[in-house]
């Protein structure tokens, strides 16, 4: 066990340490610095601007700075925002709790969603159930978050429901783009254990209803799902990022968007490494739970 | 989460209204307020007014973009302001001045008895104060470059208690405009910060309220995190009503972010906002077309001072850079090409489909907004074609039998105008332009760049052979835009930062503007300015379009609301603004 | 819904809207960058019949214009100076539905190649991965976690930003989405692994591998043809996604803009509430464009089950 866990550490921190990595280099290739704007002032003049970029150490190379910002993090300090003049940790962290309080209700009610109507496609394949949620998968899939969003705003623009900027709006418009990848999972592997033998030797046993999906079949299909618990909450929280900003709730989606158009390069790298973070947190809690659950994986392969 | 906040604001009104009666009640006798005559309103009530982006900082040496200067402008107070509505400059907590010593030494008189919002008195050290924190060198506010004078900064000393003297190094035309947004600062506050090197990091979104005071008629209450900004009435305000009581009659002013100008318009039309402004016309005409904004205040107040222009670059690329620009650039180079590019742009298209007809066509970078300014000697030629293929023809352009133009080597004349992505309007202006430069034959790409890729070529690299662009000046005068005319400037944006003018009207411009920019005598500076837009008119360095009409709204209650065309174009007069009776007073609806 | 006939023609009909936008150039009425400033925003033009011969009202004057085939060597219209616009027209005066034809060239297009790239890539990552196993399957699947994790924007930023200005937008879009494809490899690679790691273990393939095949040999003869299906199905279900990827990217100035032209351009009205309550017909496209993507998804769906 202390082996594995290890392991699987080593493989977050690496992850974190090749995403932060990559973040910096990509938001170096991007054209222009946060003072750019700032120089279309005709009156302010560009010794002025100069000062002000070297506050902010962006004259310093771009290695030497990704150096002194990765060691500061290391001790949890995440640089200075050059908008906001403040520190990063400072500025995310409520932002950050509203992000996860969205992704997390989102990821609940897809879940649920998801389950439920998987049981019930699963209950009677072919059924009008399965057929409609069919349709309902495919029809999700393709919709981008974005034009989502943008409908639902214009439906509480109509109708003030739910209400313009608030958490049911920014809800409403992330928990289906999660639930169909689920639903989909779901259903395959509700019906394998459906179909599997031991199933079909209870069912000649005389056990049916539910008594059959409680104790056999759920548990026998709950082994193939639990590591999409991990990636969901990823994608989820991956899809916050536009959502957030059509739909207005103030997570860390509109100032992450705001900081790349302004090239606040420590916001973006903090965002970027803050976001792998929690991906690999959910890996790891994936994997441990699948550790948990299936003897298989203990056996080194 | 909003009955809690709309609950806190209203418990926060009661207890403002109460504070604000016993303020009222007793000005002391040596408070020199300021009295607006012709003012008259209630008090209470709060407004909600919701911005395109979340504002940066309340720190005013640092807070350059609009959202943290619209709330920095309601929190301090300048000595000497520019009146929103007569664009001319007006004392504010200054009482009065005078200019001496050859337009270069400025006596100001500071009113007597004010007070920070935090009720400590305002006196003289804290403009002295104040002026060595814009200027300092190694703190390096923006600011500080609209302070230097002649190569120095402006020297501030301290007369009395209620007085300074400003001296200029060499005698500048209307430098009293230059103290206006320039905030006066609380040295009690603010000069531990400033002499242990962290003034810049001082005021930040969330610094505590109580670290906190200006001479604006509101104060900061509670920020919210990418959420609110609530600020309440400032109980010792400076300014008075025609009936003594004093300002402002608003209890809060509550700033939301709404990301977008859609979002503010439909948070509007939601009643989530009492007013919205810096709208599109496209969103002027839905408010007025929308049942649910039926009696809401719709107003144009004209044309600013922003002006939308093409223009080609004419800086020398460095040896050894693109051969092929280069030969592009020959052509531009030509006054005839921009002149013809000019002549075929038609700019009654540009207002009528990019502006729905909510702007101005112009032939120079003055706007009709800028009355004092603006020179009606200047030609309006309208749009020609042919008058446009003979000024090319006589360039010694010619076009070959598939109807392109050529140059005299055969060439084809084909280029590339940036524009920025984010802006539709200017993009849109590209597609026009585009369609009518193709009936002289010019093959036209528009490459729309994201916003600060394309400042980055424009400004830095500059590989690009044409752009659209649009500037606001920052003030109705032309040392504004000193920095944009004068060919050593860094926003001299065809050819930036020359040693020496290259052409002899850019050499005859920086003449005149350099002259104007110490001439005393209006009627002289009218006539060199004049002449410089002559010059631009003639050589069109920069093809000026259009200028969009400044459009707000407001709830039908909300009463003295009265947009102006430059920044900030609705709460300027914020300290006046008030809801009349029997309207929903939070201009927020009820809906819980 | 089910295996059968209806992923043939949901096939057919997706060829032939293919062939539709490459055709553009004779279907559509008019050129997609023809401008007529006289009638901006103009609705669709109604018809109505005298006897068998259609006409429709001119949007500009009201009057009714002859509606004929082969007008102008394209497929219909009315003859000039008379307009029709069947969609309606855009705030220039374009007409819409030749804009819907011409802007599937670039959205088309861009898919079919952001979606080989990404499919054709996670399939030789996927497959070399679950055969190889030990280290080289560790590092790419390592590599493909962080492909996943990485925020890609700023680099598709910096890209178009360092393309050359003289490209036309449409390339530079092209290229853009084409960038997108190949950083997508990650996902499908993963699906693939798995895929070929379950395959790799039927009877028939340990057979192969008893015999001494090689890997390539059982890659090429044995688990890629057994996951035709499943290429299919992911690029049908990815596809649509690369149309619609330009929406999000268009936020950031990375999509087409004016005076480019997109299926992305005409759909991106949803973000524009004003223009929509001003003037809906402007949606038009964006609605036709619905039956697309549910052609695709059909696809999908039947080459799934």
């Amino acid at each position: 066990m202390a082996w594995f866990l290890a392991r699987r550490l080593a493989h977050a921190a690496a992850l974190l340490m090749a995403v932060s990595a990559g973040t910096f280099a990509l938001a170096e290739l991007a054209p222009g610095d946060y003072f750019a704007e700032l120089r279309t002032d005709p009156r302010v003049d560009a010794a002025a601007v100069e000062t002000l970029r070297a506050r902010y150490g962006l004259d310093r190379p771009p290695l030497a700075r990704y150096g002194a910002w990765m060691a500061a993090a290391v001790r949890g300090d995440l640089g200075v925002s050059i908008a906001y003049n403040m520190p990063v940790t400072e500025l995310l962290r409520p932002r950050l709790g509203r992000t996860l309080e969205l992704a997390g209700v989102s990821w609940v009610l897809s879940w649920m969603a998801a389950l439920g109507l998987a049981m019930a496609a699963a209950m009677r394949p072919g059924g009008w159930v399965d057929r409609g949620t069919a349709w309902l998968v495919s029809a999700l899939l393709v919709v981008p978050e974005l034009l989502l969003a943008a409908l639902l705003v214009l439906v509480a623009a109509r109708t003030g429901v739910p209400r313009l900027g608030g958490f049911s709006l920014a809800v409403a418009a992330l928990a289906p783009g999660a639930a169909p990848v689920l639903l989909r999972h779901a259903r395959a592997a509700l019906r394998e254990a459906a179909g599997a033998p031991f199933v079909e030797a209870a069912r000649a046993r005389g056990i049916g209803g539910g008594r059959l999906w409680a104790v056999y079949i759920f548990p026998a299909a709950a082994n193939p799902m639990v590591s999409l618990f991990g990636l969901s909450f990823a994608g989820l929280l991956s899809g916050t990022l536009v959502v957030e900003a059509v739909t207005g709730w103030p997570g860390v989606g509109p100032l992450f968007l705001e900081a790349i158009a302004s090239r606040d390069f420590y916001v973006i790298a903090a965002v970027g490494l803050v976001a792998a973070a929690l991906l690999a947190a959910g890996n790891l809690a994936a994997d441990l739970m699948l550790y948990a659950l299936d003897p298989r994986i203990r056996r080194p392969r | 989460m909003t009955w809690r906040q709309e609950a806190g604001t209203l418990c926060a009104g009661i207890f403002l209204l109460g504070t604000t009666c016993l303020a009222a009640g007793r000005l002391p006798a040596v408070e020199e307020t300021e009295q607006l005559p012709g003012v008259s309103g209630q008090a209470g009530g709060a407004l909600v007014v919701y911005q395109r982006a979340e504002p940066k900082t309340l720190n005013p040496l640092f807070g350059f973009d609009v959202s943290s200067r619209e709330v920095i402008g309601r929190l301090n107070a300048d000595l000497i302001t520019i009146n929103r509505k007569t664009l001319r400059a007006e004392p504010a907590l200054a009482r009065s001045f005078t200019v001496g010593g050859g337009g270069r030494v400025y006596t100001v008189k500071l009113r007597r008895g004010l007070k920070f919002s935090d009720g400590e008195p305002f006196t003289a050290d804290d403009v002295v104060f104040s002026f060595r924190a814009y200027e300092d060198g190694k703190l390096g506010a923006p600011q500080r470059d609209l302070l230097i004078v002649g190569g120095e900064p402006v020297k501030v000393e301290r007369v009395d208690e209620a007085t300074v003297r400003i001296t200029l190094a060499v005698p500048y035309a209307a430098a009293e405009r230059l103290f206006d947004s320039v905030a006066m600062l609380p040295r009690h506050l603010l000069e531990r910060a400033y002499e242990d090197g962290s003034l810049a990091k001082a005021w930040a979104l969330t610094a505590e309220p109580a670290a906190i005071a200006g001479l604006g008629p509101y104060r900061l209450k509670q920020y919210v995190a990418g959420e609110k900004l609530v600020l309440e009435r400032n109980p010792h305000y400076w300014r008075v009503d025609a009936r003594g009581r004093r300002l402002p009659y608003l209890d809060a002013l509550e700033f939301r972010f709404a990301g977008s100008e859609d979002a503010q318009v439909l948070h509007f039309l939601n009643g989530d906002a009492g007013m919205v402004s810096g709208m599109g016309a496209r969103n002027f005409a839905f408010l007025a077309r929308e049942p649910r904004a039926r009696g809401a205040q719709l107003v144009d107040a004209g044309p600013g001072l922003e002006y939308n222009f093409l223009f080609f670059n004419l800086k020398p690329q460095p040896p050894g850079e693109d051969a092929e620009r280069s030969v592009r650039q020959s052509w531009f180079a030509k006054d005839d090409f921009r002149r013809a590019v000019s002549l075929a742009i038609d700019r009654e298209a540009v207002v009528r489909l990019v502006y729905g007809g909510r702007a101005q066509p112009l032939w120079g970078p003055v706007t009709p907004a800028d009355r004092q300014w603006v020179d009606a000697g200047v030609p309006h030629p309208a749009r020609s074609i042919e008058q446009a293929r003979k000024l090319l023809a006589g360039a010694g352009f010619r076009w070959s039998p598939d109807r392109t133009l050529v140059d005299a080597e055969g060439r084809a004349v084909e280029f590339t105008i940036v524009t920025s992505a984010s802006n539709q309007e200017r993009s849109r202006m590209a597609t026009i332009i585009q369609d009518d430069l193709s009936q002289l034959g010019m093959k036209v790409q528009v490459a729309p760049l994201e916003f600060r890729a394309m400042l980055d070529r424009v400004m830095n690299t500059h590989r690009y052979d044409a752009a659209i662009f649009g500037l606001a000046s920052g003030d109705a005068d032309p040392n504004a835009d000193m920095n944009v005319w004068l060919s050593s400037g860094g926003m001299h944006l065809w050819n930036a930062g020359q040693a020496h003018p290259s052409t002899d009207w850019e050499r005859e411009i920086d003449q005149r503007m350099e002259r104007q920019m110490s001439e005393r005598d209006p009627g002289q500076r009218k006539r060199m300015f004049d002449r410089v837009q002559e010059l631009l008119a003639a050589h069109e360095p920069v093809i000026c379009i259009a200028s969009p009409d400044i459009l707000a709204a407001a709830r039908a209650g909300l009463k003295n609301f009265d947009p102006a065309v430059l920044q900030p174009y609705t709460l300027w007069n914020v300290d006046r603004l008030y809801w009349s009776e029997g309207q929903n007073r939070t201009g927020a609806s009820g809906r819980p | 819904m089910r295996r059968g006939s209806g992923w043939k023609w949901a096939a057919g009909a997706l060829a032939a809207l293919h062939a539709a936008v490459l055709g553009a150039g004779f279907l559509a009425p008019y050129d997609a960058a023809e401008q007529h400033r006289e009638a901006p925003l103009a609705p669709p033009g109604a018809i109505h019949f005298h006897g068998l011969r259609p006409y429709a009202d001119d949007p500009v004057t009201g009057e009714p214009r002859e509606l004929r085939f082969f007008v102008h060597r394209r497929l219909f219209g009315v003859d000039a100076p008379g307009l029709y616009f069947p969609l309606g027209s855009d705030e220039f005066g374009r007409d819409q539905f030749s804009r819907l034809l011409y802007g599937g060239r670039v959205s088309l297009g861009a898919a079919a190649l952001a979606t080989a790239l990404s499919i054709g890539l996670g399939l030789v990552a996927g497959v070399a991965s679950g055969l190889a196993g030990g280290w080289v399957d560790s590092v790419l699947m390592r590599v493909s976690e962080l492909f996943l994790a990485l925020p890609w924007l700023y680099l598709l930023l910096g890209v178009r930003a360092f393309l050359p200005l003289s490209m036309p937008p449409q390339r530079g879009f092209l290229l853009v989405i084409a960038l997108a494809g190949l950083l997508g490899w990650a996902r499908p690679a993963r699906l693939f692994r798995g895929l070929t790691l379950s395959l790799a273990q039927a009877g028939h393939v340990e057979a192969a591998r008893g015999f001494g095949a090689s890997r390539f040999y059982l890659a090429r003869r044995h688990i890629v043809p057994e996951m035709r299906g499943v290429i299919g199905t992911q690029a049908a279900l990815v596809a649509p996604q690369y149309i619609l990827a330009e929406v999000t990217l268009s936020m950031f100035g990375l999509g087409i803009n004016e005076p480019g032209l997109s299926w992305g351009t005409l759909l991106d009205v949803v973000r524009q509430p004003a223009l929509l309550t001003l003037d809906p017909w402007i949606a038009l496209p964006a609605l036709m464009l619905i039956p697309v993507f549910l052609l695709y998804s059909v696809c999908a769906d039947a080459l799934g089950s």
